[in-house]
């Protein structure tokens, strides 16, 4: 039986919620104004509060008491919240605000008691709680449970609140100990060299930091330090109108237990929100370690099973004790929500094509058994049969480009098994060149010269400006950097072994292994990078045509992709493609309309060229929100893609969005038994309401550790659009071209878009010193 | 080293039209455009502009620290203002060099600055630029540049450390705003300007340079 992490609000759709109404008063009353007052009201006071839907100068608190006056200072003026005296009002789900606004209020109340009730402490989001201590300490980091809180509404059940539980890491040692002044400058250096790793400096990271002082903990990024910069020698601060002679003054007199002495170390941090980095106790900031900076003994610990997770949700509730809200009526009721059948969207796995109409067949039955077969053989019919198609016209040759440093038998290994993986799979004879090279500039020079464009494996550092240069200088060239460290570490694995852990021993087998899934994935990868097409779909459900619209994480690019899969009668009927481009306006996550509109615009030009047949559906999916007037942008450009024959006048077109991890923290397992719980099988989503589902592409077949990780569909069309949504986005995942053996969580544009976004987030300059 | 020179606001800030005196075409100098549009108090600014301006005077003639950097510029081979030019990329790359000098196979770059220190990623940059120039200008390699900051206000002279890596992390930076210059250049050519989003934070709104024909701007400048 399908369950979710979901506990539902006893009363369900019954539910009433007494709640007070309370006026804003001030010179001007912006919506930002009253969420900080809503904010202040839950830390000051631990009431939840937000703003009554389209009415910035009111608002609804959770509380059946009357609430205190209040005055907030504000910048320019003083806020004050006054009790507007509507003596036991009550919120239910059957009013239009209480829709709206219940589950945020329960969400909030439910988190403005964790200060005070449990020992849990958060950094930046607000819905992210730490526990106190670690669970795991190794190589110097240590690794803290998260659990993460929110509040939805299930329709026609009633409110609901999820909790997942996540990882954080920071390092055991604190910024002191990595800048610390009078120790050997081999150990210092040593030091560096572990700060820059845990960090990922190298790869033009600032390094995010955790400042702690007080009881308070914020997320800051590292600047600068000065070898012998103390706190007694930082200039003179002003914080909220005092004047301190030096950071260690400040301390003394805002934070004197943290016994912050004048000779200590001082950084320079950034804070999101301050103009100017300013200098800080060294001691009082310890580094955020991120996933892809862990030493391999803490890969796995954020991995965690269905029926292990389940006891540590288990564990928040119990924390929480028998009265979460802060309300003794308003409670959650035992065990999880378990949706039913009706709600439950299973969808088949697609017949899939590939060389000469080879065929594979779906599963017959719906078991993990059947399924993880499946997968084995979407592998294995490649390496047999071959890729669906492949354009004839490329250049044959495979660049291996390699610093002089790499040996040259590695590097005629590496690109002799990528030319012999890429010809099995197109049938076609791909030779390896090898460009040793002793500098960036001579490699580009020497490829220039070789031909006019082609395809090279570039082996790289990781050094932003590296990846970029040798991209700019290759424009029109298919590249795919290998990083040095990958390379060697793979390379050692076949000529060393891996280790084997039973044996307790190095094992050769083992390691060659290790080799071929690496070059497996490199060629794979090439191939796709080469417009390969392993293998194809008839179409996606009810869609012809699937287009991703994603911004990259630092918000300075865009990507969008298309995919199209339809009838072989048709021109096109299978085609993929990708475009990114630099985002002018990357302090906003919105992308500009009139850019967005070209840039669908152009990437239609490119695909249907000469002769072509209008497409009849097209599904636009947006990771995350769609902000500002992002959706008048698609609509412009709708309608000139109808205007320019591309897409059929009477067309079926739908919006959607795609919460690649879910906001609301939704999990889905199989329970078969008190204390047998079993991921989900691939491809089941849930309908959370009529424009809200979770679907999980990865599951119980092919997940060999951990929980599926369900992402959220938003579509707000009427009747099936969000099942066709979902239907769409399942089988757009089934184009797992760069691991045929296992599921694929995104649906194939989403990982185009992700990993273009990847490379370019790789190349960019964040620093220069 | 003669004396610093002396004098009222009158002196330094000749009488300057207000904005209403301004023709809507006629862009005032950045460095004014508090002064001229600013809600806040015009009188107050200039006072303190005048005040921090003598001061920065005073320091640059009096301070220590900087008899290195004054005896640089008075060397007959310094550059004072020198403008600067960077090959090697798709359009021009120019820019403004307060001081530049060099002394044997060595280089000195110094940036004068009368505001409050910062690290923001801009003055990096925008440093970096100077000692990427500074090495085809005066061929000499990354190791022999020097590049300081010379803070008027404070009296404090920041060394600003470059290396090879410096120099390549600027060059691949400005490619990569240029790339955004070009996808915007073509929108600006055709007249388009819906393609230009309106920066939401109002002090750098009203300090762009295209804020009279921008509607988000000069409803900004004009509330």
């Amino acid at each position: 039986m399908l369950e979710t992490n979901l506990k539902i609000v006893n009363g369900g759709m019954t539910v009433h919620v007494p709640v007070r109404y309370a006026r804003l008063e001030g010179a001007h009353v912006s919506s930002e104004i009253a969420q900080r007052t809503c904010n202040l009201l839950g830390s000051r006071y631990q009431l939840a509060a937000r703003p009554v839907p389209g009415s910035e100068n009111q608002l609804i608190v959770l509380s059946d008491t009357r609430i205190p006056g209040l005055s907030i200072e504000e910048e320019n003026q003083t806020v004050t919240v006054e009790d507007l005296g509507r003596e036991g009002a009550e919120l239910g789900l059957s009013d239009e605000v209480g829709k709206a606004v219940l589950s945020s209020l329960l969400e909030r109340a439910l988190i403005g008691g964790l200060p005070h009730s449990t020992n849990l402490w958060r950094l930046d989001s607000p819905r992210k709680w730490l526990e106190r201590d670690p669970f795991s300490t190794r190589d110097g980091i240590e690794a803290y449970r998260r659990f993460e809180i929110s509040g939805l509404l299930v329709d026609s059940v009633g409110l609901a609140i999820s909790v997942d539980i996540s990882t954080a890491f920071l390092a055991s040692q604190t910024l002191d100990y990595y800048h610390a002044s009078g120790i050997p400058s081999q150990e210092s250096k040593r030091r560096q060299e572990v700060f820059c790793r845990l960090t990922s400096r190298q790869k033009g990271q600032k390094g995010t930091l955790v400042y702690r002082v007080g009881l308070t903990a914020r997320v800051c990024y590292f600047e600068k330090a000065n070898p012998g910069q103390t706190c007694g020698l930082t200039p003179e601060i002003k914080v909220h109108g005092v004047t301190y002679r030096n950071l260690h003054e400040y301390y003394l007199q805002r934070y004197p237990e943290a016994k912050i002495k004048e000779n200590e170390p001082a950084v320079l941090v950034s804070f999101q929100g301050l103009d100017v980095p300013v200098w800080v106790a060294a001691r009082l900031l310890s580094v955020r370690v991120m996933n892809e900076s862990l030493p391999d003994s803490l890969t796995s610990v954020d991995k965690i099973d269905p029926l292990s997770r389940i006891r540590l949700i288990d564990r928040f509730w119990q924390l929480v004790g028998d009265n979460p809200f802060g309300i003794p009526a308003i409670t959650v009721l035992q065990g999880y929500y378990r949706p039913n059948v009706e709600r439950i969207v299973s969808v088949d796995l697609p017949k899939l094509e590939f060389a000469n109409g080879k065929i594979l067949e779906p599963p017959t039955q719906r078991d993990a058994h059947e399924y993880k077969k499946h997968y084995r053989s979407r592998s294995e019919l490649l390496d047999s049969v071959g890729v669906y198609s492949f354009p004839p016209a490329t250049n044959r040759t495979i660049q291996c480009a390699h610093p002089n440093d790499i040996p040259n038998e590695a590097a005629k290994q590496l690109a002799g098994d990528v030319a012999r993986a890429i010809s099995k799979w197109t049938k076609l004879d791909f030779r390896p060149n090898l460009v040793p090279y002793p500098s960036l500039t001579d490699a580009t020079a020497k490829l220039r010269s070789a031909s006019l464009a082609g395809t090279v494996l570039f082996v790289l550092d990781e050094n932003p400006a590296a990846y970029y240069d040798s991209a700019f200088q290759l424009q029109g060239w298919r590249l795919k950097r290998v990083t040095r460290a990958s390379f060697r570490k793979h390379y050692r694995y076949l000529e060393e072994g891996a280790w084997d852990p039973k044996k307790k021993a190095m094992d050769l087998r083992r390691g060659g292994q290790k080799w071929d899934q690496y070059v497996r994935m490199v060629s794979l990868d090439l191939l796709q990078q080469m417009d390969g097409v392993p293998y194809r779909v008839g179409s996606l459900g009810a869609f012809e045509s699937q287009l991703a619209i994603d911004v990259g994480y630092d918000r300075r690019h865009i990507a969008i992709s298309l995919l199209v899969a339809r009838d072989t009668a048709l021109n096109p009927n299978f085609r993929i493609a990708t475009e990114v481009l630099a985002k002018t306006d990357h302090k906003l996550e919105t992308i500009n309309p009139t850019i967005l509109s070209d840039m669908i615009l152009q990437m239609f030009h490119r695909l249907f060229r000469g002769k072509f047949d209008p497409l009849q559906s097209l599904l636009v999916v947006r990771d995350g929100e769609f902000r500002g007037q992002e959706k008048t942008g698609i609509y412009q450009a709708l309608l000139q893609l109808k205007d320019k024959g591309f897409l059929a006048l009477d067309a079926t077109t739908a919006l959607a969005e795609l919460h690649k991890t879910s906001q609301k923290s939704i999990r889905l397992w199989e329970r078969v038994g008190d204390n047998d719980v079993r991921n989900p099988l691939e491809c089941h989503a849930v309908i959370i309401s009529p424009n809200l589902a979770a679907l999980v592409t990865t599951g119980e077949a092919t997940l060999h550790q951990g929980t599926a990780e369900p992402m959220t569909l938003v579509c707000d069309g009427e009747g099936e659009s969000l099942r066709r949504a979902v239907e769409a986005t399942a089988i757009g995942a089934q184009l797992n071209w760069g691991s045929p053996g296992v599921a694929q969580r995104l649906p194939v544009v989403f990982k185009r878009t992700d990993e273009e976004l990847e490379v370019r987030y790789s190349q960019e300059i964040r620093r220069i010193a | 080293m003669g004396k610093g020179p002396s004098g009222g606001r009158s002196e330094i800030f000749p009488p300057y039209p207000k904005r209403r005196c301004v023709r809507p075409q006629q862009f005032p100098p950045t460095i004014l455009d508090e002064v001229l549009n600013g809600s806040r108090d015009d009188e107050v600014l200039l006072d303190h502009a005048e005040e921090q301006m003598l001061g920065a005077i005073h320091n640059f003639f009096r301070t220590p620290a900087f008899a290195e950097f004054r005896s640089l510029g008075a060397s007959p081979e310094a550059r004072i203002e020198c403008k600067l030019s960077l090959a090697g990329f798709p359009v021009p790359v120019t820019g403004k060099i307060d001081l530049a000098a060099v002394s044997g196979a060595h280089a000195t770059i110094v940036d004068w600055k009368i505001g409050g220190s910062s690290d923001g990623g801009t003055e990096s940059l925008q440093l970096a630029t100077y000692g990427l120039w500074a090495t085809t200008e005066f061929r000499t390699d990354d190791q022999n540049v020097r590049i300081v900051k010379a803070h008027l206000t404070t009296k404090e002279v920041v060394q600003f450390n470059v290396d090879l890596n410096t120099f390549v992390n600027a060059r691949v930076r400005i490619l990569q705003d240029l790339e955004r210059m070009v996808i915007l250049h073509r929108y600006g050519k055709s007249g388009v300007i819906d393609a230009f989003t309106p920066n939401p934070q109002q002090g750098v709104c009203r300090l762009c340079p295209f804020r009279e024909v921008c509607p988000e701007g000069k409803a900004a400048v004009h509330a």
